[in-house]
């Protein structure tokens, strides 16, 4: 119990109106050690579904579309901070699976309550961006370090801003392409996840190790 | 032995059933409220016994096409389950606090309800499970009672869920297995390298790893295929079949007896009584939200163990004020979620336990504990699997301790996932009369009825159980060979939320402290029944839907014998 106690949660404020997993941690530990994914838990985000069809529409088209539903200062900002969470390290991280734009066709259809805490967040790296490098501009024209220096602020002082943009990151890294992240199915590259209809035995190291 | 012999073939696929379609002023024989694990059961037994049978389900009709590898779509969005934006929970720890929204309960809403997004562990209950109040002695702030049937009982029945609704697995290999009285159907599915370590690991402890019971088809069977291993069952549907939900099994072979309609969209508010006190049929809210009264000659409610009370709950009437069938005042009460959690271990090669079915080992060594040694009542057991589709991965895959974002967070990601085995355990929790379902004052669902709401705190008792169970899973990763383990914190609310709803129409003998007798039948209503994990006295070791299956065959062998010969007092 103390080593939770002394972790900032994990997933968004639940009295933010974002789209958060469960509630908090235990929901979900509840739920999932009770035999089922976190169908329940996470049965609070909004809706998704719409999402698709832009992201179908999006990989077709030859070029990435525009971000709609921020500004360009905004939207570069986001995507910043998502790429904290998931850098481009070497290999693929949030920036290129296109997290901002599974994030841009959330607001912009099925969640448009997103809109009010992420330019929230937006507001927060750069309020205190301008405390810590007065003159330095906006948060996505920071340095990495700095970049980072924020991060670990907002993941100490801010949990509801921090858990929001690590649960986007996360669930447009790792979704189906079709939601507009995970777009060339980098996250589960990252993972060594295949989606594939059918395996067949050996599925591991240790299937035939008895 | 494969699907040679079997009169109950499924329908040729793409063929419609010849199925009726009753008015709601014809007085079917049987209304069955709910289409899952017990509903489903229950339509095809009495559809087969020769009566007019109508179930209503509140969800859609799906079909193998839906059942899409899409998290999304599936988990986050409840496509399969109950919604919590258009049916709120509340719940509250105590009757002192007030009840805040919060999922409460998770049900499978749509034709085969749970059936369909389970894990598909089908262990049999053990003798134990049905007589620990006589074993264990009363228990501080638990209404520990025995069950009115014991496991001898319970044991052709059993039998029936393996052999007709299908189920993997081999017989005689659990050396704490009770008596059978036949093999399985089918042979277990293939060990996965997560069962290969669980053998190593419980060989090393001591204790026997061994095939893990699963509603999973390893060979065709009664007309479906085989499983494909493309390992979206927890949670997900099954998009070829052989997945044993009561949708691919149960449903049809009803449909095809020409006397079973299974109606969807239906959401029923009230079972409708006259001044006799016997049921006359039910009101229920149509497509379109319009309401339906529906004749019927008897009533059997197999809603789950969270909208059956409910519904009894929202029946109140002059003669019956505390709601329907709540004479004993038990109605709601002594909710039992099992107790359960997981432990994760990572390991030096690649396990891919994203593969194929969860689980193909079990360890039930610590089934029954002994009080005496361990300091509490209770047991359980284990499972390796995996439990993690990539977003839920990515949100708490890795360790508490370790990095959750950034380049190490990532780094992380990248090596452990195909590396990562997750012990899941299974356990006792205690019936605790305060722990119970009721009706929001407040909160209303979009159809205007009252939310569900929860008062639930766990019993002190499970907490040392849940604690237990997690050293115990660390223990075994460990002694499989685990790199570094660790478990979740356990908590007075741990369960809230969960899918295994037990407990709260219990079965008894005595009317002044049960809701249905040993048959199912209302103690107060002779032609009204109530049918899935609501009928549990106990709640066993976790992994509920075989019991609440072998208890739908049994009872609709019960009502078709009342039936016939006029008990019903219709």
């Amino acid at each position: 119990m103390a080593l939770f106690a002394r972790r900032r949660p994990l997933v968004p404020n639940p009295e933010l109106p974002v789209a958060s997993p469960p509630a908090d941690r235990r929901t979900f530990l509840a739920l999932l050690s009770s035999g089922v994914t976190g169908a329940a838990l996470l049965a609070a985000w909004p809706e998704m579904a719409s999402a698709a069809e832009y992201a179908e529409r999006a990989m077709a088209a030859p070029r990435r579309p525009r971000v709609t539903t921020f500004d360009a200062a905004s939207s570069r900002d986001i995507e910043a901070a998502a790429s904290q969470i998931i850098p481009s390290d070497g290999t693929p991280g949030a920036r290129e699976a296109g997290v901002i734009h599974f994030i841009d066709k959330l607001v912009g259809g099925a969640a448009p309550e997103l809109k009010v805490p992420l330019a929230g967040l937006v507001a927060a790296l750069n309020g205190e961006a301008a405390k810590r490098f007065p003159g330095a501009g906006r948060f996505a024209t920071l340095t990495g370090a700095q970049q980072h220096e924020l991060m670990e602020w907002l993941d100490q002082s801010q949990p509801g801003h921090f858990g929001l943009i690590r649960g986007l990151t996360l669930t447009g890294m790792f979704c189906n392409p079709s939601y507009g992240g995970n777009q060339g199915k980098v996250g589960w590259k990252l993972l060594g996840f295949q989606d594939q209809f059918s395996w067949a035995p050996p599925f591991g190291y240790y299937d035939r190790d008895r | 032995m494969t699907d040679k012999g079997h009169h109950h073939a499924l329908p040729p696929q793409g063929k419609a059933p010849r199925t009726p379609t009753y008015k709601p002023t014809d007085a079917v024989d049987f209304l069955i409220v709910g289409s899952g694990s017990a509903g489903g059961v229950v339509a095809r037994e009495l559809s087969q016994a020769g009566f007019s049978v109508l179930v209503l389900e509140q969800g859609p009709r799906f079909t193998e096409k839906d059942f899409v590898h899409d998290e999304i779509a599936i988990s986050n969005n409840a496509k399969l389950t109950n919604n919590q934006k258009t049916q709120p929970n509340t719940w509250r720890k105590t009757d002192k606090d007030k009840a805040e929204r919060r999922q409460a309960v998770q049900y499978g809403r749509a034709v085969g309800g749970g059936s369909i997004h389970f894990t598909a562990n089908f262990w049999r209950f053990h003798e134990i499970d049905f007589t620990e109040r006589s074993r264990v002695g009363e228990i501080a702030g638990a209404d520990f009672a025995d069950w009115p049937i014991t496991y001898a009982d319970l044991e052709p029945y059993y039998a029936k869920v393996e052999w007709d609704v299908g189920v993997s697995g081999q017989g005689g290999v659990s050396p704490f297995d009770p008596p059978r009285t036949k093999g399985y159907p089918v042979p277990p599915l293939p060990i996965k390298s997560t069962g290969v370590l669980m053998e190593r690991g419980a060989k090393a402890m001591g204790w026997t790893a061994f095939p893990a019971p699963m509603a999973i088809l390893s060979k065709p069977y009664k007309g479906r295929s085989p499983c494909v291993n493309c390992g979206f069952c927890m949670g997900f549907g099954c998009e070829v079949r052989a997945k044993s939900s009561t949708l691919v099994t149960m449903i049809p072979e009803a449909e095809a007896t020409g006397r079973c309609e299974v109606r969807t969209h239906c959401y029923v508010r009230k079972v409708e009584t006259n001044a006799a006190g016997r049921v006359t049929g039910v009101t229920y809210f149509d497509k379109d939200k319009k309401e339906v009264f529906q004749k019927a000659k008897a009533v059997v409610l197999s809603a789950n163990g969270a909208e059956t009370p409910k519904l009894l709950l929202l029946s109140k009437s002059n003669r019956f004020p505390d709601g329907l069938a709540n004479s004993s005042g038990m109605v709601g009460r002594h909710l039992m979620y099992n107790g359960g959690g997981v432990a994760m271990g990572r390991f030096e090669h690649e396990v891919n336990a994203y593969k194929g079915p969860e689980v193909s080992r079990i360890v039930h060594d610590t089934y029954t504990l002994d009080p005496a040694k361990v300091g509490f009542h209770g047991g359980g057991g284990f499972d390796f699997r995996f439990g993690w589709a990539p977003i839920l991965y990515g949100f708490l895959g890795q360790p508490p301790d370790g990095p959750q974002w950034g380049s190490a967070y990532k780094k992380d990601l990248h090596d452990w996932f195909t590396r990562t085995v997750s012990c899941f355990w299974h356990s006792t929790s205690l019936p605790v009369p305060t722990n119970r379902i009721d009706l929001d004052p407040d909160v209303k669902d979009a159809w205007g009825l009252p939310a569900i709401r929860l008062t639930f705190t766990n019993h002190p008792n499970d907490l040392k159980v849940f604690q237990y169970f997690n050293e115990r899973s660390v223990d075994l990763l460990n002694a499989a060979g685990s790199l570094k383990s660790w478990h979740f914190p356990v908590g007075e609310e741990d369960g809230v939320g969960g899918p295994h709803l037990l407990g709260t129409c219990r079965m008894g003998n005595d009317p002044a402290h049960s809701v249905v007798s040993r048959n199912h039948q209302a103690h107060d209503v002779p032609n009204l029944f109530m049918v899935d994990g609501s009928s549990f006295v106990t709640g066993g070791r976790g992994q509920p839907t075989m019991t609440i299956m072998a208890l739908a065959f049994r009872a609709a062998e019960q009502m078709a014998r009342m039936a016939k010969a006029g008990e019903l007092g219709s």
